[in-house]
């Protein structure tokens, strides 16, 4: 089986050069930063950058330290984690030779078949062999990456809801005719789409960390200013990616910065309690909600290069976390983000988030 | 690059007709000329009536490229997802015993012309491959035991008849030119055209020769152009006035403003102008923003102002005229803006938005893909079975004497046909809007209606919505999965008028009968009246319970279980929807006395009878 391509992958268009969309930009940099923050679901209308956004991202992420050799980029510190090969090469090894690899961002086409997905068991090798052999699918070599699938609402149920369930467990568990392999799959999932198309299912919604909603942008200069930046890409791509670079590198750094920082960031009790406070006005349905809440505001800070969450964090994030998790009432969806200004406003007055934010600056 | 195959194919109107011999049409050739001019623009959708030549034009494409042909590939529509994303390569692997992978359509469509005509029929989930290739620029496979990406990289021609059914928005948005050829030929292009296909039947080569200078002429004109096209200068007001446009007049997204600087350009380029002219303007005006306008408008169901008046309901055509399509002061040719409201009114009833494939496991409905895991009911796909097979026959056969031996199938080889069905039912919601529905009533029924359109949706049915008041009823909303736009169709509904109840259930009928035939799915009605019946639909009033008793047989005829809520309290009921009921032969019940909840309960248990095939 050859490849055709990889050697003539076109360049991405830069993550730093989109314009506006900041909703979309911040829900993918907090999930870079704190992977267990649960994904993103990015709806919104069509033709507004939600893919460009996402293959950009693969772009100023930083490199990660995997197993040499290992086809589910295990890491080569924690060992309560990895797949069997990793578990057995381990043994009493406090650390396995490590290369350096880029955070994989892998795309599911539409149309992709279950086995393609989870991995199959090689049957011609079996049998040319006589050995089971395991080949891994996209779920392994999406393992502490991202998953994007595109127009995520067009997708067959019973894939959604299988890989709902891998994202959430970080196990992939693939079972045939008497064989069991599982092996590491923990992966952001990241689905966009758009709502005209189709909706998804609810319960589906709150699967998801993050909610962001995206529409055309409605001012002129910034309409043109996307036209310019693009047609300047397609012109000359790599001029225009070098012109970029400056962007693209501070992101880069930042975000490098962040993921270190993140595992020392905090939320105070008195904060966290007010998170707690403004999942229950909002009635929101489950823990999910305060978690990610919690999680995203954290990683905000440390992306903003602080280590403790302040309540401004908290309302920069909110409706992102929260959106899709109110019971869907008479109000519909609609008002979701107008209630939950609402109830931030109380919970956290303005004239009190003024000495808040100054006190950090 | 020609592929061998087209060499030898006899002559034929459709496959040599020289693109100038082509009359009339002079929007879609201006569109055609565009996109040979810069091939950026993605691709051209033709939209016109039957017999206006337009899948000649796309096909003689072609010819309009200077230097060498590209290639040309042709989309079925009763394509499979195999052929269409590619597969194991049948031949080869039984030749050689290990698996051999190739492309499909869209892979041999690379660097060349994908031509697909009837494109607005084309099934929804192939729709959204030529989507994610046209985006992508590759086909990327991840099925059956391997995982390829083949390069796609093409330009779209797709051809197709608005009365038809209308394109989905994804495809218009992807595409950069849309040309609408709204008059069908005149008589004289019509005798005209016909006298050069007798011509050309005669002599083909003759003909063709004839045509060959202009042709050459075409050619030179478009590789001028393109020589001058980078260096055509756009004004910073032109991309303002442009960008203007598209966002006053409502278009979704971004790739519009791109695509009409680009086809301006393009134009500018072809006319040998050396900056944008106000022609220019108007031509990216008419081919790239107006056509998404008229989609994006179509999605936009909160633009009818509410009416309390008891004046009759005006058609749902004439309301989208009241769009309040603001011109750009300046930018917005008023003919262009007369275009645009001819093009809402033409989709008016045939809107977009159609929703993804269900595909089931049951064995009616349209086979799409082989699966390996053994549905209920399935029927065995030999072509996917063959593919899966083919690999092991070296392993399988013992015979080495080279004599000719039979197919050796191992149970794991054997592939199911998946086909494509609504897995869902439909509800037709049918909603009297008529004066007497007091208004508190009113607002119950759309409270109640809208909880049923979430419940609807958890099954994956579809819903359609139709209002009846005044003196006719209309679709507002035909069968679709949006819950948004129900909702959004529902929350504007105005009221006031009398009641043509049998208009309401005829909607229905047409309704039921049309997707009978497309779809073949199991129908629910649900009734929401005060039976206060007072409009007939033809002769006098004394004929309204005639009428629906005719209609109500209809209905039963097309197996459409019916269930009518009535909106006035129990005690002050006139028995006239008791009456009602039982000529439908449906249940029947009084809203006031339920909670919206309670009904929902009710509906959905409905629902489900329906759906496994009860009632």
């Amino acid at each position: 089986m050859s490849n055709h391509t990889a050697a003539a992958r076109p360049p991405v268009y830069p993550f730093a050069a989109i314009v506006g969309q900041e909703e979309m930009k911040l829900a993918l940099i907090l999930n870079a930063i704190e992977p267990r923050i649960g994904g993103a679901l990015i709806m919104g209308h069509r033709g507004t950058g939600k893919s460009t956004a996402v293959r950009a991202l693969a772009d100023i992420l930083p490199p990660i330290a995997k197993v040499k050799g290992c086809i589910y980029g295990c890491d080569p510190v924690c060992d309560t984690e990895g797949c069997d090969a990793c578990l057995i090469r381990r043994d009493g090894r406090r650390r396995l030779s490590a290369e350096r690899s880029p955070i994989p961002i892998v795309e599911l086409p539409l149309g992709a078949t279950e086995d393609r997905v989870c991995g199959s068991f090689d049957i011609e090798r079996a049998l040319c062999a006589g050995t089971v052999a395991f080949e891994p699918g996209l779920l392994a070599r999406a393992n502490r990456g991202f998953l994007y699938i595109d127009e995520v609402n067009l997708l067959e149920d019973h894939l959604v809801d299988l890989l709902l369930d891998v994202a959430a467990s970080g196990r992939n568990i693939v079972e045939r005719e008497g064989i069991s392999v599982s092996h590491p799959a923990r992966f952001v999932l990241v689905g966009s789409g758009n709502p005209e198309e189709g909706d998804l299912r609810p319960q589906l919604l709150d699967r998801f960390g993050l909610h962001a909603k995206i529409v055309t942008i409605t001012d002129i200069d910034a309409r043109v200013q996307i036209v310019r930046r693009r047609e300047r890409f397609e012109r000359d791509p790599l001029a225009f990616l070098a012109e970029i670079e400056p962007g693209q590198a501070s992101l880069r750094r930042r975000l490098a910065r962040a993921r270190k920082l993140i595992a020392v960031a905090t939320v105070d009790d008195a904060l966290l309690a007010r998170v707690g406070e403004v999942c229950l006005m909002l009635d929101v349905e489950s823990h999910r909600g305060e978690l990610t809440l919690m999680r995203s505001a954290k990683a905000l800070a440390a992306f903003e290069g602080r280590q403790s969450a302040t309540s401004e964090d908290v309302r920069r994030v909110a409706i992102l976390a929260l959106r899709h998790r109110l019971r869907r009432g008479a109000g519909g969806e609609v008002d979701a983000g107008i209630r939950i200004t609402q109830v931030l406003d109380k919970v956290f007055p303005r004239a009190e988030l003024k000495t808040n934010t100054a006190g950090h600056a | 690059m020609r592929r061998t195959g087209e060499a030898v194919e006899p002559l034929s109107p459709t496959s040599a007709f020289p693109f100038a011999a082509v009359a009339g049409m002079q929007r879609v050739k201006e569109a055609l000329l565009l996109l040979a001019v810069d091939p950026g623009l993605r691709g051209v959708l033709v939209a016109s009536g039957p017999g206006t030549a337009k899948s000649l034009l796309g096909r003689a494409f072609p010819s309009l490229f200077p230097g060498e042909r590209p290639p040309f590939v042709e989309l079925p529509l009763g394509v499979t997802e195999d052929l269409l994303l590619g597969g194991v390569d049948l031949r080869r692997t039984l030749l050689t015993g290990r698996r051999h992978v190739a492309g499909g359509i869209l892979a041999r469509a690379d660097t060349g012309i994908l031509h697909v005509d009837g494109i607005n029929l084309l099934d929804r989930a192939f729709i959204c491959h030529l989507d994610g290739a046209l985006t992508a620029g590759v086909v990327r496979l991840e099925r059956e035991g391997f995982s390829l990406e083949f390069p796609s990289d093409f330009i779209l021609i797709g051809t197709y008849d608005p009365e038809e059914g209308e394109m989905g928005a994804s495809l218009v948005d992807l595409v950069g030119l849309h040309a609408r050829e709204p008059e069908p030929l005149s008589r004289e292009e019509h005798i005209e055209l016909l006298s050069r296909f007798v011509a050309f039947d005669r002599d083909p080569h003759g003909f063709i020769l004839q045509y060959a200078p202009e042709m050459a002429l075409v050619r030179t004109r478009i590789a001028e152009a393109r020589r001058r096209l980078p260096k055509v200068a756009v004004a910073a007001e032109d991309r303002h006035r442009l960008s203007l446009a598209s966002l006053r007049l409502g278009v979704q997204g971004h790739r519009a403003d791109l695509f009409a600087v680009q086809a301006a350009r393009a134009r500018a380029a072809l006319m040998g102008h050396a900056r944008l002219q106000e022609e220019d303007l108007e031509v990216a005006m008419r081919l790239v923003i107006i056509p998404r306008a008229a989609i994006s408008q179509e999605d936009r169901l909160d633009v009818q102002p509410e009416q309390q008046s008891s004046q009759p309901a005006p058609r749902r055509a004439n309301d989208v005229e009241n769009v309040p399509v603001q011109p750009a002061e300046g930018s917005v040719p008023e003919a262009l803006l007369a275009l645009s409201r001819e093009n809402l009114r033409k989709n008016a009833d045939v809107r977009r938005g159609r929703s993804p494939a269900d595909t089931t496991a049951g064995n009616r409905g349209r086979y799409v893909r082989a699966v390996a895991r053994k549905p209920t009911a399935g029927k065995i796909a030999i072509d996917a079975t063959l593919r899966a097979a083919a690999p092991f026959q070296m392993l399988r056969r013992p015979a080495p004497d080279g004599q000719p031996q039979p197919l050796k199938l191992a149970p794991s080889d054997l592939r199911f046909k998946q086909f494509k069905q609504k897995a869902g039912i439909l509800i037709i919601f049918v909603v009297d809007a008529s004066g007497s529905m007091a208004l508190n009533r009113m607002s119950q029924a759309k409270g109640a209606l809208i909880h049923l359109l979430q419940k609807a949706y958890l099954h994956r049915d579809k819903v359609a919505l139709i209002a009846f008041r005044g003196e006719s009823a209309d679709v507002l909303l035909p069968p679709s999965r949006s819950v948004e736009l129900a909702t959004r169709a529902l929350e504007i509904l105005p009221v006031g008028g009398g009641t043509p109840l049998a208009a309401g259930l005829q909607a229905a009928l047409d309704l039921a009968r049309r997707d009978q035939y497309s779809q073949n799915r199991r129908k629910l009605l649900v009734l929401f009246t005060d039976g206060r019946a007072n409009v007939a639909q033809g002769s006098g009033t004394g004929q309204i319970w005639h009428e629906l008793r005719i209609v109500s047989a209809a209905l039963q005829h097309e197996r459409v279980t019916c269930l009518i809520i009535d909106t006035t309290h129990a005690v002050v009921s006139t028995g006239q929807t008791e009456r009602l009921a039982e000529l439908l032969g449906g249940r029947h019940f009084h809203l006031p006395r339920r909670q919206a909840g309670a009904l929902c309960d009710m509906v959905t248990a409905m629902a489900e009878t329906v759906r496994h095939g009860g009632a």
